[in-house]
């Protein structure tokens, strides 16, 4: 009970900090990312790669993690950011996850496609319980971290800034400020927390396949956000948590059911996706502030 | 030389459902100034539709074609009205809105029709073979079908009085308004064709391949790279472009894997994005 306890809590540490990722993009700047996924991917493989086949110490995992994820944010921002209409963004993103996937499959020689590539523990001389706890803590340490580095930048001049970029850019660039740069910026903040969280992820499920960077993941996070609230960190860890919450409650439903009437895994699925895309549908209209959200859609 | 000839003319009908698609996207960009990511899915509907009504009450395969679009045109209006209607004057919203219902819709159709594969029931033809070069003849009919429903909407927006308003409020819509256009009346007319025509571009892919409830977003990427080629809000930039985009796609195949397809389609966007943002016949608006 108390691994399965610290299973979960792990899991939902790890989408509070994809959720801050979103939640610094979309919340605090209006930048709409549908690629999470996507940079989850290029981290969890940037970790892995050098790690696993290399013996990288982990901390030189996360940093190229964090690093190849900002990277890969750059030139979509730049050839998306730029433009007037924010759309652009939202459907390049959206390709992004497709894109990371197709090569995560295709170049066997770097990723071992659907075989898979096993990943070691952070301290290989503990025992696996251990490992565990240790991830627990890290994960929650670093949410702590990026949660206060967060809530800074959001009083500091930058977080006005951005405030101001989302609530009317036009007042921004009036101001002389540098829309676009701005917004490259955080979404490279934004890119490489998310694929940081991907490092931690790799680690945490311990063996890395293409199948667990589906799209769906990007949306999961999406829904912890703008149930917990746009714009409030406290809101979008909260959604976490209710994310997990409903994630491992639609896995008891079945066995709550009486038999016959359970619906079996591939309908889970579809209700589980039908779930998800109603909460994305009906939030955002009828419930647009979320728990603790500062802003209005 | 052959294969290059062959990957063209399978190309052909690849770029229609693209044009077809992009077109459906753009008209409703057009209106309502979002990208609708549930299109794929009204695509899916209406190839589902067209398959219920031939395997269950043994609809000939153009009634069956029929009954799909408007069976898409039906679901995509209750969605028009439910929901995005009430945003329309927030396209932010309305973009991740329509994430959340193409999300829901898809789930909905793996509930009720499975997640496997199905087929219609086609009829077989020998292929036709010039010089060494093979043209399947379904395959030949399904890209004539594509062009006719392309020329019919090019025909009902340039010659019709909904076809010039739909372009006018397009344009300005402010003006429109002015103008004395109803505008509750253009948006539902343009969704009502954006649907019709992916419902059959639906139905035709799923003669061309298989049934199956991914098979409309599958699409959304090729899709949405032609109607930014050929400029958001732009019909006529779409469909060139879906067709353009097509053909570099299965050319592209002779020397990439297929599984970069759409791979494929993300580095035009992103090129396109970087070189000419406001596309091949876009106009200045959405640029920098």
């Amino acid at each position: 009970m108390t691994a399965y306890l610290v299973s979960m809590l792990t899991e939902a540490g790890i989408y509070a900090l994809l959720a801050l990722s979103l939640n610094i993009q979309w919340g605090y700047t209006g930048l709409q990312n549908f690629g999470l996924v996507g940079f989850l991917a290029i981290g969890a493989y940037a970790y892995t790669l050098p790690v696993a086949l290399l013996g990288w110490p982990p901390i030189a995992g996360i940093l190229c993690a964090v690093v190849l994820g900002a990277a890969v944010a750059y030139p979509m921002g730049l050839a998306s950011i730029r433009l007037r209409v924010g759309f652009y963004l939202a459907i390049v993103t959206l390709g992004l996850g497709e894109v990371v996937r197709s090569v995560i499959v295709n170049e066997q020689w770097l990723t071992q496609g659907t075989r898979g590539i096993a990943v070691p523990m952070m301290l290989p001389e503990l025992s696996a319980r251990a490992n565990q706890y240790f991830m627990l803590v890290l994960v929650l340490c670093l949410i702590a971290l990026v949660f206060f580095l967060f809530e800074r930048l959001g009083k500091s001049p930058f977080g006005r800034t951005i405030e101001a970029i989302r609530d009317n850019e036009d007042a921004a660039r009036s101001l002389g400020k540098s829309v676009a740069g701005f917004k490259i910026r955080v979404f490279m903040i934004g890119a490489a927390l998310a694929a940081g969280a991907g490092a931690l992820d790799a680690v945490y499920v311990g063996y890395l396949v293409p199948d667990q960077f589906l799209p769906i993941i990007t949306f999961y996070i999406w829904m912890a956000v703008i149930i917990g609230g746009s714009g409030s960190n406290r809101g979008v860890v909260t959604g976490s948590l209710i994310l997990v919450f409903f994630l491992e409650g639609s896995r008891f439903l079945k066995d709550l059911l009486p038999m016959g009437y359970a619906p079996s895994d591939a309908q889970m699925a579809s209700l589980r996706l039908m779930a998800i895309g109603l909460a994305l549908t009906l939030v955002p209209i009828y419930w647009p502030r979320g728990l603790w959200g500062r802003k209005e859609f | 030389m052959v294969l290059f000839v062959q990957a063209l003319l399978n190309g052909i009908t690849n770029g229609a459902f693209i044009a077809m698609m992009a077109l459906g996207i753009t008209l409703v960009f057009g209106v309502a100034r979002f990208p609708n990511v549930a299109h794929g899915e009204f695509l899916t509907i209406g190839a589902y539709g067209a398959y219920w009504c031939a395997a269950l009450v043994h609809a000939p395969l153009a009634v069956a074609t029929v009954f799909g679009a408007l069976l898409s045109i039906a679901v995509g209006l209750l969605a028009y009205v439910l929901v995005f209607r009430r945003i329309a004057d927030r396209p932010v919203t309305a973009l991740l809105v329509s994430i959340g219902l193409s999300l829901f819709l898809r789930g909905l159709i793996s509930l009720v029709a499975g997640n496997g594969q199905v087929f219609y029931d086609m009829p077989l033809w020998r292929a036709w073979r010039v010089g060494s070069v093979r043209i399947l003849p379904l395959e030949v009919g399904i890209a004539v079908a594509s062009l006719i429903v392309i020329l019919i909407t090019h025909l009902i927006l340039k010659h019709t009085r909904i076809g010039i308003e739909m372009r006018a409020v397009s344009d300005n819509p402010t003006l429109a308004r002015t103008g004395g256009i109803n505008s509750e009346r253009v948006n539902r007319a343009t969704w009502a064709i954006a649907l019709g025509v992916a419902g059959l571009a639906g139905t035709f892919l799923a003669a061309k391949t298989a049934i199956m409830p991914d098979m409309g977003w599958n699409l959304l990427l090729p899709a949405f790279a032609a109607a930014v080629l050929g400029g958001l809000g732009s019909p006529y930039g779409a469909i060139g472009a879906g067709l353009i985009l097509g053909l570099a796609q299965n050319v592209a195949t002779l020397w990439i894997s297929d599984i970069y397809r759409t791979s494929f389609a993300f580095v035009v966007l992103i090129a396109v994005l970087l070189i000419k943002p406001s596309g091949l016949a876009g106009k200045g608006e959405v640029a920098r």
